[in-house]
């Protein structure tokens, strides 16, 4: 009867540590593990970016901070599962990891992209200093230039092409002049436009004949002009 | 009125010679950089009758590249011949020009230059490294206009 009772309580003893060991496991299971910061601005956990890519995109990265003070991250993992946590998905993942990367980091303009190849989706989140309008222009740059690559499969390209707008619309995105100005100036230009097309029309109805020959005769002549030198290899140009 | 001269200082002319001389000897491609005062309305136009001029379009598998400041009108163009335009990604000048313009607008006019300048030659040491084709190094990297 004392042996048994020893039995008992050893194996009450076992199961209690049994039971112990699998709540610590689901805890830890329960806990997301995020991946460590490493140097620079692209972060290619799942290893899908190609060199080139990788390397152009952090060169970019560094002058956009530098120029623009707004801190970008590009983040690739295989699975945001492969880190932990209880019915983990990208949304609660993204937040996560902005929050345990933030805390390293100067507060300020932020943006966080993250790929996840087995998940297939991205999610692109910003700081506190960017205003709601910005979630449309990310959104459309991430539907526009990133998914058509990512539905080819094409991930490092996607996430290139979604890089480079991102910088482009948001260096040139700053006050609320330089984002209507355009508009404005475009709208001013148009009006300018129409009123030299209807003074030269009218100026041309009053030459009559003679200014209608003319006419079609310059136009080939000019672009004679333009073609004198042929169009060869790809460049860019811009101003600063 | 900025002068072609002395836009760039004698330290920023030396460091991007030697950031292009370093390039070239990883690539059987030439880089050069030209200096002018006004682009004109059309600047990759401009930059192409340089590129003639300059003798680039005489290379065998035309992978020479221009950058082109012009100092007046504050202009930059980056061009590549056929050859190492089929090769790079759509989109890579647009890219160079975005690395090149965003250090301009900060003066940083030497370090945009190296930064476009390591760009393309990460492009032409890729595609067309040094020995697979004899092509001549330019005596002048950096000309100005007249």
């Amino acid at each position: 009867m004392r042996n048994n009772f020893k039995f008992r309580i050893s194996n009450f003893g076992f199961a209690a540590c049994a039971v112990f060991l699998l709540l610590a496991a689901v805890q830890l299971r329960s806990e997301v593990v995020y991946p460590q910061r490493s140097e620079g601005h692209v972060h290619d956990f799942a290893g899908i970016l190609a060199e080139t890519d990788n390397k152009t995109m952090g060169e970019m990265l560094k002058s956009f901070q530098d120029a623009a003070g707004v801190d970008m991250e590009v983040v690739t993992v295989k699975n945001v599962e492969d880190y932990g946590g209880q019915a983990a998905d990208i949304d609660s993942f993204t937040e996560g990891l902005s929050k345990a990367w933030s805390a390293d980091s100067q507060a300020g303009k932020g943006i966080l992209m993250i790929v996840s190849t087995g998940d297939r989706r991205i999610k692109v989140i910003t700081s506190g200093a960017f205003g709601p309008e910005y979630d449309d222009i990310l959104l459309g740059i991430v539907n526009g230039k990133v998914i058509p690559f990512f539905k080819q499969a094409d991930y490092s390209r996607g996430i290139y092409e979604g890089v480079r707008e991102i910088i482009k619309q948001l260096s040139q995105k700053k006050t609320f002049l330089e984002l209507y100005g355009g508009y404005a100036a475009g709208a001013a230009a148009v009006l300018i436009l129409l009123c030299v097309i209807i003074l030269s029309r009218r100026t041309g109805q009053a030459k009559a004949p003679v200014g209608d020959a003319d006419s079609r005769q310059k136009k080939p002549v000019k672009e004679k002009q333009d073609a004198v030198v042929e169009k060869f290899g790809g460049g860019a140009s811009g101003g600063w | 009125m900025a002068d072609v001269k002395t836009f760039f200082s004698t330290e920023d002319i030396a460091d991007i010679t030697s950031a292009i001389a370093g390039a070239m000897s990883r690539t059987s491609g030439e880089i050069r950089l030209r200096i002018g005062k006004k682009a004109g309305k059309n600047p990759l136009l401009s930059a192409r009758t340089a590129f003639l001029a300059l003798g680039m379009r005489g290379a065998a598998m035309k992978n020479g590249v221009l950058f082109y400041v012009w100092v007046e009108d504050k202009k930059f163009a980056v061009l590549g011949d056929d050859g190492i335009d089929k090769k790079v990604p759509e989109g890579f000048w647009e890219s160079v020009k975005d690395v090149v313009l965003v250090k301009f607008r900060q003066k940083d006019f030497a370090i945009g230059l190296a930064g476009g300048i390591n760009m393309a030659a990460e492009k032409l040491a890729e595609f067309f490294p040094d020995g697979d084709g004899a092509e001549k190094k330019p005596a002048d990297v950096v000309s100005y206009e007249e």
